[in-house]
Formats: C-alpha cells, structure tokens, sequence
C-alpha cells in the first residue's frame, strides 16, 4: 500500500552502522534556507568510459602531483601562521626586559603595536589559509569520490558480493574521507607542527640553551609517551564503543521491525534482559573511555604545571648563577623565564598535535592501500578495444557450447540453445539449476569459460557494453528500488522519458490508476528502498522500468514468483503488454507464467534437459510433464 | 493426542506450571532503577530528575571535585606569578623561604588539581553515561508493551533516530552542562583575583569579551545548520553508493554507468558545495575569536606594563594577570554553546517523551486468568472493529469447534487478517466480544493467549541469528531434534541443510538472504514448534514453491487433526485443507459451510473465489490474448471449480507426530 509519508524525505537515507537519522525537525527550517541558495549543479557532466581511463597506480604521491604547488602554497600560509604566533611570546620577553624593567614606555607601545599589527595578520592570514586549504581539501576529495565511484561502475557484477557490499561503502565513505582529512589538513599540519616545534625550540634556546634542553628532555618524552598511550588506548575503546552502540540499535531495529512476533511469541521479557545487557555492554565501553580520557586530560595539565614548577627552580639556580643581579640586558633575564613560561603550552601543543596527525597519516595511508585495491582491480567482463555498436539489435541469441562455474563449482556445461529473434523462452527447473546463472551469461553479466555466446551474430565479448545492455531490459526477482520518486525510478531506464512517456510505460502494466490516484502522482517518493510499497506494486515499478526502456531483449528472472496476491494478476497482464514481440526469457517458479511462452527449457543437472513447446513437453511426459502434473493437482484438487 | 479439558488458572494464585515467557538469556546488569516522571506537566528536565537522584552521590561528588580542580586550577597562575615575583628578592637577598614555600603549594596544587579533575571528570561521565543507558532501556522497556496499532503507524526510522541522536543529545548536555556551569566558578574565582589586583586593568582585560560572546554566538548559529546539511549531504552521497553497489545488476542492465557516475558527481558538488560553505564561515569568524583574547593581552601588558614602571603592581602579578584572561573568556566562548545544547537536548526530550508517553492500549485486566492448555472453542459474539475510522468488521459471528480446520475466505480488505489478529489480542475489538474455551479473551492473561494461540503472520519476519534460534523462538531451550522435526514438517529441513553451516547459518537482514518461500518455510516451522492448541495460519504459504507447497500441506494436514486452525489463503490448494470454509463479506460471516456446500448453495463464495483464485489458474497462451479467448478460458476454469466439489481434503496420513501436549 502507499502511504503518502509527509516529512524531510529528501534529506538522505539512514545508512548502515551509525545512522543519520535525518535533520530535526527544529533544524529543518533554517536548513532548508541554506538548500534554497544551493546550486543544483545541474550542469555537471563527468565522462564515463568503460575502456577508457587512467591506469596509474593509485600512490598518494601520483594523486597529489598534480596539486603539488598548490599543496606547497598551502604549507607556505600555514608556515606563516605559526610563525606570526610565535611573535607575541618574544614580544612579551622584549615588553618586560626592554620595557618594563628598565621603566621606557615607548618601547612598551611599540611592542603593543606590533603585537597588535601581529594579531590583525594572524587572522588574516589564517583566515585565507583556512578557506585556501580547505578548498583544495574538497576539490581532492570530490575528484576522488568521482574516480573511485566511476570505477566500481566498470567493475563486473561478481565483484559486487554480498560480502563485499558493506566494505565498498566503506571506501567510498570512510576511506575516502580518512584520505581527505589527510589532504585537507593532516599532510600541511604534520609539516607545519614540524616546524612550529622547531620554531619554538629555536626561540626557548635564544633564550636560554641549558633550560632548553632541561624542558626538551625532562618532559617532552613524558608527554609524547603519554599522548602516545592516549591515541592507541582510546582509539582502541573507541572502536569499541561505536561496535557497542552499532549493536544496541541494530537490536533497536530489529526489535522494531519484529515486534509483532516479539509480542505473539510473548518474547518481551527476553528481549528486555537481553537489550539492557546490550545498553550495559555499551554503557561500559563509554565508561572506559571516560576513565583514560579523564585521565589524560588531567595528565596532560598536571604535566604543564610540573613542567612549570621545573622550569622556575632550573630558572631560578641558572639567573643565580649566570645573573645574579638581575641585569635586564644580562645573559639570561625574568623576561626570558616569564617567555620560557609562556612557551610551555605551546610547546607542548605540537608534541600532542603531532601524535594525533601521525594517526591521521596512518589512516590515510591505510586508505590509499585499501583504495588501490578497488582502483586497480581489472574488470572481469570487459569491454573488447574497439567494440561493436548494435544500432537496431534484432535480438537473435545463439549459445554454443557453454560451459561456466562459481569458483570450482560448475553450473552449465557445455549448454547450446538458439533463441530467435521475438521468440519468448521459458527457464524452469530446480533452484540453484543455473537458470539465472544462464539468463546473466546472455545479458553478459558474466563471461563463460567455455564456448561462445552471440547476439545478432556478434560475439559478446565484441559488443560495446553500453549498447549492449541499453537494448537489454532485465526485471530481477527483488525489484530495487533507488531512492527518490516513483516517477525517478520508472526514468532509471531511460532519465531522458517525458512524463507521457513515463505514464505510457505505468499504463501498460496496469499502475497508472494507482499513480493517479496518489496526490504527488509520480513524485511520491519511495522510502527506504520502497519498503512502503508492496512487493507486488514494487515489482510493477519494475516492469514499467523496463517497459519504458522498450528494449529488444526482455529477462523476468523470477520476476512474479514473490508476489502477494493482489499484484499477482495485474502482473500477469501487464506481461502481455511487455512481451509483445521482443525476444524474451522467462525464468519463473509458476508454471502458469512459464507456460505463457513459445518454447519451455528445462534446466536441470547443469544443463538443458528438455526442451519444446508447451504440448511437446507435455507428450513427452518427461521432467517437464512430471511438474506440470502436480502443479495442476495442487491448482484443481 | 487428545486435548486435555481446558483449565483455567487464577494469575494471582495458581502454581502455574507453564513458563509462558521465555527467556534464554542471564541477565549480567539490573534493570533501571528509577523511571522518568510521568507527570506530563513538568519541564523536560524535572523529568528526568528521577532517574538522576539514582545517581545522587557519585553525582555530587563529581561535582563537587569538579570544582575543586577548577578553584586549584585557578590558583595556578596566581601563585606562578607570586612565584616569578620571589625570584627577584631570592637572588638578590637570598630570602629563599617564600620561593620553597610557592614551589611546593604549586606542586600540591597541581596535585590536587590532578586527582580531583580526574576523578571529577570519571564521575561525571559516568553518570551522564548511566543515564543514558537508563534512558535506553526505560525507551526500550516501553516499546515492547506497546501494540500493533502503534506499530501500524509508526516509522522504525524514526525511532531509531530518537534512540540515537535524541538520547546522545540529552547525555551530552547532561555532561557538559554541569562541567561548564563548574567553569563559571573559575571564572569567577579569576575575574575576583583581577579585580584584586587592578580594576582598571581588569575592565581592560576585559574588553573584547562581549566581542568573543557575541562572535561565537553567530559563528554557532550560523555553523549549526551548515553542519546538518553537510552531515546529510554525506548522507546523500552514501546513498546513491549503496544504491549502486546493491542495484549494480539494475544498472548495469539499463547500460545507466555514466547517468549514475553524474549523479554522484552531482551529489559529491553538492556537499562540496555545504563544506567549503562552512568552511568559509569559519575563515571569517574563527581567526578573530581566537585572537581577540589575545587582543586584551596586548592591553593588558601594554597599561600594565606602565602600571609596573609606576610601581603600582607586581611584574608577577602581570604574569597571572595575563594567565586568567584565558580563564575568564572560557564562558563567554561557551554559555551560547550551552544554550544552543539545552535547546537540542529539550527538543529531544520532547521526541522521546512523545513516545514515552503513550499509553500501551492492550494491558491486563486487574486479575487475569491464566489459559491452560484450551480444547480450543473460538466463539466471535458480534464483533466490531476499526482501523482507526475505518470500519473493517460490523458483526463478525462464528464459532470454530476444538479440533476445527477453517479457512477464512473474503475479497481483498474484507478484513479476513483481522479476524485471526483480534483472536490474539493483537488489538481490541470495539464492540462484541471473542471467547476462547467460553472465556473472554479480555479476561485472560495476553501471556497466556499469545502462548496458546499460534500465528504465522503473512509477512515472517526473520531475526539476524541462527536459523536453528529462529525457529526456536517461542521456545530457545528447544532441542535441535525438535527444531529439526518442526523444519522438517515445515519442509524447510533440505534447504537448512543444504545452507553453509545448515542450523547454524546465519539468516536475516544481517545474514543469508532466502527467498521468500523459504522465509515462510522457517516461519511456518517457527510456529509448530510450539505446537500451539490453536493454530493461525495467515497467508502463511503465499510465496512457496508448488511442489513443496503440497509437502507442507500433507504435514498440515497431519498436524491439524488435534488442533484447532484457522487458516487464511487465497489458493484452492490451501482452502481445500479446510473442513469449513466461513465467507467473509462487509464485515461480517455470511455463509459458512464445507467447499461443496459452499459451492452449491451460495453465489456469492464462487464470485470471491473466482476473483482470488483466478491468478493461479492456467491463463490464456501468449498468442491468444483477445476477449473470445478469455472467456473460454474462464468458462473451463468455472468447470474446473465445480469438478473440484467431488474432491474433499482427505484428512489423515500417518508420520511421526509433533508430539502431544
């Protein structure tokens, strides 16, 4: 049924693991201000080549180089930045020995001047970094997203495992962004801390070379183990806090979605002990993170003032020693100890930021492997050098001796059938047969090991596969729905349809009525893969997708057999309308479906076991006979 | 196996020797010790006060040693420029004593800073970290004694996203507001110390701070929404990725590669288009609300400075000076982050409370009685009911004698599913009432009921576990050979077996994909495991195979002689299990009688069967699709129909038994 659902529907789907649930509703408004002024870049045009496409190994230096004057101007105004920060330390040294303790107010105003003059550059010029960084951080990432993403297009269907689904999505998100974080700020701040710390030493030894090294020595490697510690401790609890709450709402979910059998099968106590001890778990793992957390903050302040206190007894024995009169313009000054002081914090920023951003380089770098792997993997199905175009396919398929297999497991051996142009076909038999397996040789899916398949006297592997599957209509058994409106969803096949010609498609297999009927009509967006559709109605959308693109060659791989009852006639006639002199094969578990076709093949034991019409295979009274006979029992009684 | 007599159990009293509830699993933490409020009227902080006195002590503490690490904390700069200041008369006086003395409150403070932020800190976290656990499962708890009506109308979506992000949002303003309200004191503690020193200093210091206050509040205003676009921009992205890796068959048949590269591409523009806009926002405000602090340094040194020269303050005391600016701008950065998050936090509570707040419809009567083991005589006296204003029944009577196989036949809506749902209690009738062994269902325990009538819904739903706890899911301490005999009945044994890891392979969202067929097979075998004494099969084979259709139905068969069974179904197959067909029509019961009575006696079974049945029937071939082939094709389905009155279910067949109860 359609249930026309109100709300932010356009505003992205909730995904796998940690959901985004969507915006709340008291942020909607102001977001949809913001999306009012967004550009819909409806003039993108990215080029898509099978063939055609760099082949270079993925390396971050390769994806970098060409942005490798941009990346060094980047570095340069961060450079700056950090530099221009240092300058209100020294100049707090200057105010207090050249001003203060010598009691001369004009040096004091220049050094507040300049400080001052500092400050304005300081935020100017971090300000255009910011923006200027940021850009090229985005710019990477958007090229990367589109070259990964055009990739995983040319890759052939066995590379899209079940098992591989989630980690895919993986790169594309997580990777990717793991990779951008890297670019956009990681690679720039692992140099420019770098030279911060250098910086910073420089001015700390200007001041005073043996409290220098005393601060270098005596603290840093505490702080550096100490942050060391921190990153791999908390990234591992971390880890397994998002495992923990991943787990507590995928029970959420699933105690949602099963709710009706938790309550007729009286499970609720179950599952309330159950999912506190889920919540428990998860509660832990929160707790253990606070615990090092709490610790390292307070750690890392204790060490600051420790640090301090160290610094004012090494300070006060090297003033006695080299100073003892307190001579401003002296070797080393009170000034300098406030300075060294001051420059604490600050020096002990970088040794905690460069702990952090060898983790970021880390990951990217883990990213940039991870990435390579899907980058430069070799399509299994590929396009032939100078391919074929099929401008008007006749659709005559001619399958000689084909022999394919999963792995080590064969499932077709040596298969020949010749389908004639406009001629319907019927697969049936037992699962796991290899009717489908056969059905995705002819679409080329997949390629076989042996023997050859040809498509208007053209071996497949020498048609281009655009114009190839353009003219292939293929309606599977779980009708996948994109995210957007019924209407996008019928256009799939063919973005370019008017809405007559949309409606058209609707009408031939019997939803038009429906749509109408629906006050968004072919707007009414299907959420959540079409879960608020039917199976009949999404399988229906199906059929009008593949209408749509008229192609020249029809598959139904069991495109009616899972079909609730109501849909189950409409989708008969809408069959009607779609098979109409197209060639046409029909994989189908209900022999009332298979028997519609001109000629009924039998696949069984890894290959065709019979095959004719109808009545043929009736008189034969073979396999084929022998299934009919129960099924008609079953239908008559 | 004959039905014992049915008997009846007071809840309050009996020693009721059946565990109605299963549960197989140990519970390793209590449950919530407290509950929310649930007076309405209160704000959506006092609310939650309940569940926070629980809490009380580490709660208290926490804060209490929060504040005692920011009082010391404030005291370090202070006693830091004391200390600069006793340098100067140490070396050239040797007065040493002040500068050990300084050393060590230093020392001790940083000490006591140390332990008490750190245990401050844990505490606090862990009683943001225990509410938020409380709050799950006190959401959780609620959920499940809720009824299918809510279920009907809700969004698990939406849900979800109350879980998450609502929860997370409360917790983390019940943790960072206590953390930031303690920061308030040492900007108190610090602004006092300034004012000591010099107030004219101080309003210098002071200076840019409504400047920060007023910047950060833009800078958040302005970010906040920017974030939730980019958040689902990214969103978006990952959607049309999924798509496209669990579509791929879809779109590489429909050759759509280059339309789906640019709609990435246009997705990927897009939250470009959201981050570099926020990024540009950041460029502008965060350089000046870092810096501006430093801005009152340079004043603060510059008067101070002269001040010094002029011997009206201490050098040291300029040091601390410069030291708590930085504490005192900490609220101004923060408070409007503070509000921001109460507002989030109050509207979360809001959406949480809307479902804390609603009342379960379907509870007990104050003394339910037990079902134990009924013969199973189902009576429905008059029985009205509505989907909220629709009307689905209007006078639904019947009886179904114990041991009873009836189908239920109707038109599509005519609330044939509501009939079997209203049996278990699943919602309440509006008028009229339904009898189980003579007694009230509303008078029984839903326990009990739900224990004694079995239904396979239409649509099984399958959990993310083993297939062997899938079927076991009324009954977890069932044995692998009772879970095998009921999937063998349930025709489901031979493709269980011939799955990776066979019972123990896992099936559901998360886990091996089965086809439809076989999702009711388990869902069938889930249901004979428990061998209820009334049995609900709704639609229950819609998706199975012929062959192996008829193979459940011969253990059905078998199986349905000592239960009672109503059975839901559209195909002849099925109907024909039945002894007694009740027709369904507007509402109510109008005919009821065998198939052939049926038949014979009552146009109007023929025309819902014609209608229902019509799909599984052989259709017309390809070639022949004009009006004249149609109607013969229809007029030999009729003679088929009628050549089927002749045909009864043949009720018996020997087997093994599901064993008797």
């Amino acid at each position: 049924m359609w249930h026309g659902r109100g709300g932010h529907g356009s505003m992205g789907a909730p995904q796998g693991g940690l959901p985004f649930a969507g915006i709340p509703p008291e942020m909607t408004e102001r977001v949809e201000e913001l999306i009012a002024g967004e550009p819909d870049f409806a003039d993108t045009k990215e080029p898509f080549s099978h063939t055609d496409y760099a082949r270079e190994r993925f390396t971050l230096w390769n994806f970098l180089a060409p942005y490798k004057f941009r990346m060094a101007g980047a570095l340069a105004l961060l450079a700056l930045t950090e530099m221009l920060l240092l300058v209100g330390p020294y100049l707090v040294k200057v105010a207090i020995d050249d001003g203060i303790m010598p009691g001369n107010m004009t040096v004091l105003y220049w050094v507040g001047a300049v400080y001052l003059g500092s400050l304005v550059v300081v935020m100017l010029v971090s300000g255009v970094r910011m923006r200027y960084t940021g850009r090229l951080g985005q710019l990477l990432m958007y090229q990367l997203r589109v070259q990964v993403f055009s990739h995983l297009q040319r890759l052939s269907l066995d590379y899209f495992t079940d098992e591989k689904a989630g980690r895919l999505l993986t790169r594309m998100t997580s990777d990717i962004e793991a990779l951008a974080n890297l670019l956009q700020t990681g690679l720039i701040n692992l140099v420019a801390q770098t030279l911060k710390l250098i910086f910073i030493i420089g001015l700390l030894l200007s001041f005073n070379v043996e409290l220098t090294i005393v601060l270098v020595v005596a603290t840093a490697p505490i702080m550096l183990g100490m942050t060391m510690w921190f990153s791999v401790v908390s990234e591992r609890g971390y880890d397994i806090v998002r495992d923990r709450i991943a787990g507590v709402l995928s029970d959420l979910q699933e105690s949602l979605s099963g709710m009706r059998l938790i309550i007729s099968f009286n499970r609720m106590r179950h599952n309330i002990i159950h999912h506190r001890n889920i919540v428990s778990d998860y509660q832990h793992a929160n707790n253990y993170t606070a615990l090092i957390s709490s610790f390292y903050q307070s750690g890392t302040s204790l060490l600051q003032i420790a640090a301090t206190l160290f610094i004012v007894i090494a300070g006060y024995f090297i003033l006695l020693d080299v100073n003892p009169t307190l001579d401003p313009a002296g070797a080393f000054t009170v000034g300098a100890l406030v300075a060294f002081i001051n420059l604490v914090a600050r020096f002990f920023a970088p040794i905690q930021q460069l702990v952090t951003l060898y983790n970021e380089f880390q990951s990217g770098n883990a990213a940039v492997t991870k990435l390579r792997e899907v980058l430069s993997s070799e399509p299994t199905v590929a396009q032939a050098a100078n391919a074929v175009i099929i401008d008007n396919m006749k659709g005559d398929i001619q399958v000689d001796g084909v022999y394919f297999g999963y792995d080590d497991t064969p499932v077709l051996e040596n298969v020949s059938l010749h389908i004639k142009s406009g001629e319907s076909i019927s697969f049936v038999g037992p699962t796991g047969a290899g009717k489908s397996t056969l059905a995705k040789l002819i679409t080329r899916f997949y390629d076989p090991d042996q023997g050859s398949i040809k498509i208007d006297g053209h071996d497949l592997k020498d048609v281009d596969l655009t114009s190839l599957h353009s003219q292939l209509g293929v309606v599977p058994q779980e009708p996948f729905l994109f995210h957007g409106s019924i209407g996008d969803n019928i256009r799939f096949s063919r973005p370019d349809a008017t809405h007559n010609e949309v409606m058209a498609a609707c009408e031939a297999v019997g939803i038009d009525d429906m749509i109408e009927r629906l006050p968004n009509g072919l707007d009414t967006p299907c959420h959540e893969r079409g879960s608020s559709l039917s199976s009949g109605e999404r399988q229906l959308l199906a059929l009008a997708r593949a209408f749509l693109a008229q192609p020249r060659v029809l598959v139904l791989d069991e495109a009616t057999s899972n079909v609730d009852q109501k849909s189950e006639s409409r989708i008969e006639s809408a069959l009607d309308n779609l098979l109409g002199g197209r060639t046409a094969i029909i994989i189908a578990h209900r022999l009332a479906t298979a028997r519609r076709a001109d000629r009924i093949a039998v696949i069984n034991d890894k290959g065709i076991l019979e095959m004719g019409s109808h009545d043929e295979l009736l008189a034969q009274r073979g396999y084929y006979a022998g299934m009919y006979a129960t099924w008609e029992q079953q239908q008559g009684h | 196996m004959n039905a014992p007599a049915s008997t009846f159990a007071d809840a309050s009293t009996a020693d009721n020797p059946i565990q109605f509830e299963p549960v197989d699993v140990v519970a390793r933490f209590e449950n919530p010790r407290a509950d929310i409020d649930r007076d309405t009227s209160r704000g959506w902080l006092t609310r939650l006060v309940p569940i926070l006195l629980v809490n009380r002590w580490p709660f208290v503490i926490g804060i209490t040693l929060t504040v005692v690490s920011m009082v010391s904390g404030v005291a370090v700069p202070a006693v830091t420029g004391k200390l600069i200041d006793a340098i100067g008369p140490a070396i050239t006086d040797g007065t040493v004593a002040a500068l050990y003395w300084l050393m060590l409150i230093l020392g001790a403070l940083g000490l006591v800073s140390f332990v008490a932020s750190f245990f401050g800190r844990y505490l606090m976290s862990k009683v943001s970290n225990q509410l938020e656990a409380d709050l799950r499962s006190i959401i959780y708890n609620h959920l499940v004694t809720l009824s299918f009506a809510f279920y009907d109308k809700i969004q698990t979506g939406q849900v979800i996203s109350r879980a998450n992000s609502d929860i997370r949002a409360i917790q983390m303003f019940l943790m960072m507001a206590p953390m930031m309200l303690t920061s308030v004191f040492s900007f108190v503690f610090a602004f006092a110390y300034m004012l000591t020193v010099n107030v004219s200093l101080t309003l210098a210091a002071m200076i840019s701070m409504p400047v920060v206050y007023w910047l950060s509040m833009r800078l958040r205003r302005m970010i906040f929404p920017l974030s939730w676009l980019v958040q689902a921009r990214t969103a978006d992205v990952a959607v049309v990725v999924d798509e496209n890796i669990n579509g791929q068959r879809v779109v590489k048949s429909f050759a759509q590669e280059a339309n789906q590269v640019n709609l990435l591409a246009v997705a990927a523009h897009k939250l470009q288009w959201a981050q570099i806009k926020s990024i540009d926002i950041n460029a502008i405000y965060s350089p000046v609300i870092e810096n501006l602090t430093a801005i009152g340094q340079v004043l603060v040194w510059v008067y101070g400075g002269y001040l010094v020269i002029e011997g009206e303050l201490a050098l040291g005391s300029l040091v601390a000076f410069n030291m708590y600016i930085m504490l005192v701008q900490m609220p101004f950065r923060f408070l409007g982050f503070l509000l921001q998050m109460e507002q989030r936090a109050r509207a979360s509570a809001g959406r949480i409370y809307e479902i804390l707040d609603r009342t379960p419809d379907i509870v007990d009567s104050g003394s339910p009685t037990h079902l134990i083991n009924p013969a199973g005589l189902i009576e429905f006296r008059d029985v009205h009911f509505a989907y909220d204003d629709e009307p689905v029944l209007k006078g639904a009577t019947f009886t179904v004698e114990p041991g009873e196989t009836v189908a239920v036949v109707g038109r599509t809506g005519s609330g044939k599913s509501t009939i079997v749902r209203l049996l278990s209690r699943f919602y309440e009738v509006d008028a009229g009432t339904i009898h189980i062994d003579g007694v009230d269902i509303r008078d029984l325990s839903t326990k009990s009921l739900h224990f004694h009538v079995g239904q396979v819904l239409d649509e099984p739903f399958l959990f993310s576990e083993s297939v062997r706890k899938n079927i076991a899911y009324g009954r977890p301490d069932a044995s692998i050979e009772e879970v095998m005999t009921a999937a063998r009945a349930a025709q489901a044994h031979d493709f269980i077996m011939d799955m990776r890891d066979g019972y123990d392979t896992v099936v559901g969202e998360r886990g091996y994909t089965l086809s439809g067929g076989q999702r009711q097979r388990i869902g069938i075998a889930r249901s004979l495991l428990l061998n209820p004494p009334i049995l609900v099969l709704d639609d229950a084979t819609s998706a199975i195979d012929v062959n192996v259709e008829a193979a459940i139905h011969e253990s059905l068969l078998r199986l349905m002689q000592d239960r009672t069974t109503m059975v839901i179904a559209h195909r002849m197959s099925t109907i024909s299990l039945a002894q007694r067909v009740l027709l369904l029509e507007d509402g109510k019961i109008i005919a009821t009688g065998t198939h052939q009575e049926l038949m014979a006696n009552e146009p109007r079974y023929a025309d819902v069967l014609d209608q229902q049945v019509r799909a599984h029937q052989a259709e017309p071939v390809l070639e022949n699709d004009d009006a004249q082939a149609a109607e013969e094709t229809d007029a030999e389905y009729r003679a088929r129909i009628a050549s089927v009155t002749g045909s009864a279910p043949s009720p018996g067949g020997s087997g093994p038994d599901m064993g008797g109860r």
